[in-house]
């Protein structure tokens, strides 16, 4: 389940995330992370580029 | 440095949100947003002042709440920009209204955005606060326009008894036996509770702790920790847990492609105090740990013990996974998981 937001002054939809934990594979699906263009890899989780 | 406005999930049961709930929020459901909440009544008298903006004004509410916020606790705001518009707001029929201004204090200067929300009643005004810039205190301003220091709120504080960190929180300084004594008063009076009741206990200790985190964050670098990559945020929780003195955290992401990582405690100042155990004895970090993720991931997290220094073990070893994995990993460590490759293989095909 999926945690609704709250922020102060900002409607739902423009809500900013952690890009770097919402890119993670938290079920656990087998993707293999990195290798189609939508799926970042668990290295580009773990440091911010430069 | 600019930021825009903090986010933060709700509380787990929590509905749909949008800014006219605050009012209706209980005082811990507002200890948890990383922004600033103050309420005030038509005097302008503070009836409400939530964590957050006690810690980025560095003042103590005790000595807030019930006073007069734009002579004594705020005069820089006792201007018609700022003072005039809140007044000006009781008597208007608008239901929100936004506006910039600058909270002068005398550690520095922050730029803010101020929500107004009003409630039914009208009897009293919430202002939003979110910082947005920090910068160097101000020069050349009048006497007694900047924000008193909490010093000079409440003099002579230290003779009383009471000791404050750099922040001007309140701290105590008790050794482990306090967590010792916790636990052998669960033991006697409950004895299967303590599992149960230091999770949570955690779980609401690290919803103060986000608070802090991202305070500390915002001031140093202007950040707030959705803007860090998962290592940088996680070293920053590690580092908050040391000076905390429970212990060094380190964290291993081998097990991503599975959808979990891995965070070694080692020398866990829960795991020390409570002493030798069967069992996984520190479900108060497990419950932290899970406050923390959870609002780094803007989703329900399982954080699990598999293995603790009360045991035994050289150092206490937790895997965090997404919620609905939890009992899964429970019947794992509890069949006899000793390591993520094992938990892998049980949770193989757990959705």
């Amino acid at each position: 389940m999926e945690h609704p937001e709250l922020v102060a002054g900002l409607p739902d939809d423009e809500i900013p995330v952690n890009i770097y934990f919402d890119g993670f594979d938290w079920d656990g699906a087998g993707d293999d992370p990195g290798d189609d263009a939508g799926s970042p890899s668990v290295e580009a989780l773990l440091e911010r580029p430069d | 440095m600019a930021v825009a406005p903090l986010a933060i999930v709700s509380p787990p049961e929590g509905a749909h949100f949008e800014p006219s709930r605050v009012p209706g929020m209980s005082d811990a459901e507002l200890d948890a947003l990383p922004f600033g909440v103050i309420c005030l009544d038509p005097d302008g008298k503070v009836l409400r002042y939530n964590l957050a903006e006690a810690r980025l004004a560095r003042l103590d509410r005790a000595q807030v709440v019930g006073h007069d916020f734009f002579r004594r606790i705020a005069p820089c705001t006792a201007t018609p920009e700022f003072e005039g518009r809140v007044r000006a707001f009781f008597g208007s029929a608008r239901r929100v209204e936004r506006f910039p201004a600058l909270f002068d204090f005398k550690f520095g200067a922050q730029h803010v955005e101020i929500e107004l929300v009003r409630v039914p009643a009208n009897d009293c005004v919430y202002l939003l606060v979110n910082r947005t810039r920090f910068d160097a205190p101000r020069e050349g301003l009048p006497v007694g326009f900047q924000a008193p220091l909490q010093g000079e709120l409440a003099p002579g504080e230290f003779e009383l008894g009471v000791m404050r960190d750099a922040s001007a929180r309140r701290v105590l300084f008790v050794n482990t036996s306090f967590l010792t004594a916790l636990h052998q008063t669960w033991l006697k009076v409950a004895p299967k509770a303590w599992q149960g009741f230091s999770r949570e206990w955690g779980w609401q200790w690290g919803r103060h702790a986000v608070v802090d985190l991202e305070a500390d964050l915002l001031e140093e670098k202007g950040q707030t920790l959705r803007d860090l990559s998962m290592r940088e945020a996680m070293e920053r929780t590690s580092h908050w847990a040391a000076v905390h003195g429970l212990g060094t955290m380190r964290f291993d992401f081998t097990g991503a492609p599975h959808g979990l990582f891995e965070v070694t405690l080692e020398r866990s100042a829960v795991g020390e105090a409570v002493g030798p155990s069967s069992a996984p004895r520190c479900s108060l970090i497990e419950g932290l740990l899970e406050a923390v993720c959870e609002h780094l991931a803007h989703r329900l997290l399982a954080v699990r013990e598999l293995r603790c220094c009360a045991q035994g073990c050289r150092a206490c070893v937790f895997v965090v996974a997404t919620e609905h994995r939890g009992p899964a990993l429970e019947q794992a460590i509890a069949e006899g998981a000793q390591s993520v490759a094992q938990l892998v293989e049980a949770l193989h095909g757990t959705p």
